[in-house]
């Protein structure tokens, strides 16, 4: 039995009474770049929380390469939807890496000239090494959005969680992250997204995840991102089904 | 050698040896508001550190009552203190009761909570002033603090306070960093926010306390927010930032307690917040990381590059 690096079971999660996300079962692949697309409100930054527990699970089970996250969280990097953070913050883009190291540096250490050079590297397999000290405010929002992905690769995880890394960047930061994320699949990293442009799939993604409350359908992009299930997913008739309007 | 201004002799630390204890006293505390105050401005607590503060005051007027029924001066820091941190923790507590269990909004909640607990407050000096016992002149001095009439002791003790809050505020810095900038990223990597958010409102609530006696429950949210607010403007970076809003805070308190010396009859809270309030103003035009000059000089070099 292969041991899966996220495997979610019958997952529900429920804001006031609505459920956001209703039993929702998927075995990740074991590595490679995951897309996880639907439309609007269909529970695809609740599915990541809840998996991260950052939002109760009504109900259901979540396990990392088959165990509870809680045992689990050296092998995980979240990357965060990046206006969820106030970039106006008194932090430089090498401090807000650094942040990736603050586990391993352990409780009551300072972060060491060591730790900032260590930074320093990620950064420049974002291609901002020059931008180490500059504050975050002052950087372009694709360069933000790759300062969280130096963060996250700061972490040496296994398994990658990002909300919607593509929104609104710039064409070199899209070029650099699907080269990092290319990199991180080759190592037998898993990737997974939540992902809103639909015409950036096919070239992104080999696995996709199509989810509207309830998983839709999942599997390889050549065969499971069809028109007929993106269709399903999106509640749009498609033009060649024209009786049922 | 000509005579030396009265408050240029303060200053100096030419005064008394009470004075001098007392004025470093303040910039002890001065420095602890400062750099606690970096975490709960960036955290987003300033509202919930006045309505804390606040709420201080039944708790002053409480420990006085008991004081005097056992037997012990109503002066008696010990009893004052603990009264104050106790419904301070009360009020902090309704708070996130209010906040978490009905539909109200944490800042009615943080409103309502502090209005009512100060009105309590209010009643309770009142009824203090109708007892037949000594000392109640000296309440009043809570509300906006004094320096006047300060033990040597009581300085130290707050000093020794001062700096365990830096300490702790040190050892934890770079996680409270962390949550402060990115919570939801902090808790999916396993770190306690909870825990640490907690923390930082017991450092508010601490300071807070040890600053009744100089600075007053009226003000002292402004020298925990008012050090941080002016540090922004010299750096982009937290450590630094939280190294210059501790010394404009020390700086502050220990200015105003050296004008409230060579006129007793000031409040020294309100000396201590007006020195703190020209920090910030310079700091907004002078501020080498974003004050108005700097950005001027940028965006005059930008004009010109184009």
């Amino acid at each position: 039995m292969t041991i899966h690096p996220l495997s979610v079971k019958n997952l529900t999660v429920r804001y006031g009474g609505r459920a956001a996300l209703d039993n929702f079962s998927w075995d990740a692949p074991e590595r490679g770049l995951a897309a996880i697309v639907g439309p609007n409100g269909a529970g695809k930054s609740s599915l990541l929380k809840a998996v991260l527990g950052l939002v109760p699970k009504a109900a259901g089970r979540v396990e990392i390469f088959g165990k509870p996250i809680s045992e689990q969280r050296d092998l995980i990097a979240y990357v965060p939807q990046r206006a969820s953070v106030d970039w106006d913050f008194p932090a430089t883009a090498g401090d807000v890496v650094a942040m990736g190291l603050y586990r391993r540096i352990g409780w009551l250490r300072p972060v060491r000239a060591a730790d900032h050079a260590a930074a320093r590297k990620y950064l420049d397999m974002v291609r901002l090494g020059d931008f180490a000290d500059r504050q975050i405010g002052a950087l372009s929002g694709g360069q933000q959005q790759r300062v969280f992905l130096a963060r996250a690769l700061a972490q040496q995880a296994k398994l990658f969680l990002l909300d919607e890394p593509f929104a609104g960047v710039d064409a070199v930061t899209e070029g650099v992250m699907t080269g990092v994320f290319r990199e991180l699949r080759n190592a037998g990293s898993l990737v997974v997204c939540v992902h809103h442009d639909l015409s950036s799939v096919q070239e992104i993604f080999d696995h996709v995840v199509l989810l509207h409350r309830e998983m839709i359908a999942s599997g390889p992009v050549g065969t499971t991102f069809t028109p007929e299930n993106i269709s399903r997913t999106y509640g749009v008739p498609l033009a060649l089904n024209p009786g049922n309007g | 050698m000509a005579e030396l201004h009265p408050l240029l002799q303060v200053l100096l630390l030419q005064a008394g040896y009470n004075t001098i204890v007392v004025m470093l006293g303040a910039a002890a505390l001065g420095a602890a508001t400062g750099v606690v105050g970096v975490f709960a401005m960036l955290r987003r607590r300033a509202l919930v550190a006045d309505a804390v503060a606040h709420a201080t005051l039944p708790g002053v007027a409480l420990g006085f009552i008991l004081a005097v029924a056992l037997g012990f001066s109503g002066r008696n820091l010990s009893f004052l203190l603990s009264g104050a941190a106790l419904t301070a923790v009360l009020a902090a507590l309704s708070i996130q009761w209010i906040a978490n269990r009905t539909r109200l909004t944490e800042d009615t909640a943080i409103a309502s909570v502090l209005a009512t607990f100060f009105a309590f407050g209010i009643v309770l000096l009142t009824v203090i002033q109708t007892l037949k016992t000594g000392g109640q002149a000296g309440l009043d001095i809570y509300l906006l603090g004094a320096t006047a009439g300060m033990l040597r002791e009581e300085a130290i003790t707050l000093a020794l306070f001062a700096i365990a809050v830096a300490l702790i505020v040190a050892l934890l810095f770079k996680e409270l960093t962390l949550i402060s900038f990115d919570a939801d990223y902090a808790r999916a990597h396993g770190f306690p926010v909870r825990l640490l958010d907690l923390a930082i409102l017991a450092l508010v609530l601490v300071v807070v306390v040890i600053g009744l006696r100089i600075v007053g429950l009226v003000l002292i949210v402004a020298l925990l927010i008012t050090p941080p607010a002016a540090a922004r403007f010299w750096s982009d970076h937290t450590g630094r930032m939280t190294v210059v809003s501790g010394a404009i805070g020390a700086f502050s308190a220990y200015f105003g307690a050296a004008i409230s010396a060579i006129s007793p009859d000031t409040p020294t809270g309100a000396v201590i917040v007006l020195v703190a309030f020209f920090l910030l103003l310079a700091s907004i035009v002078f501020g080498t990381a974003r004050g108005l000059l700097v950005r001027a000089i940028g965006a005059r070099n930008l004009r010109r590059a184009a």
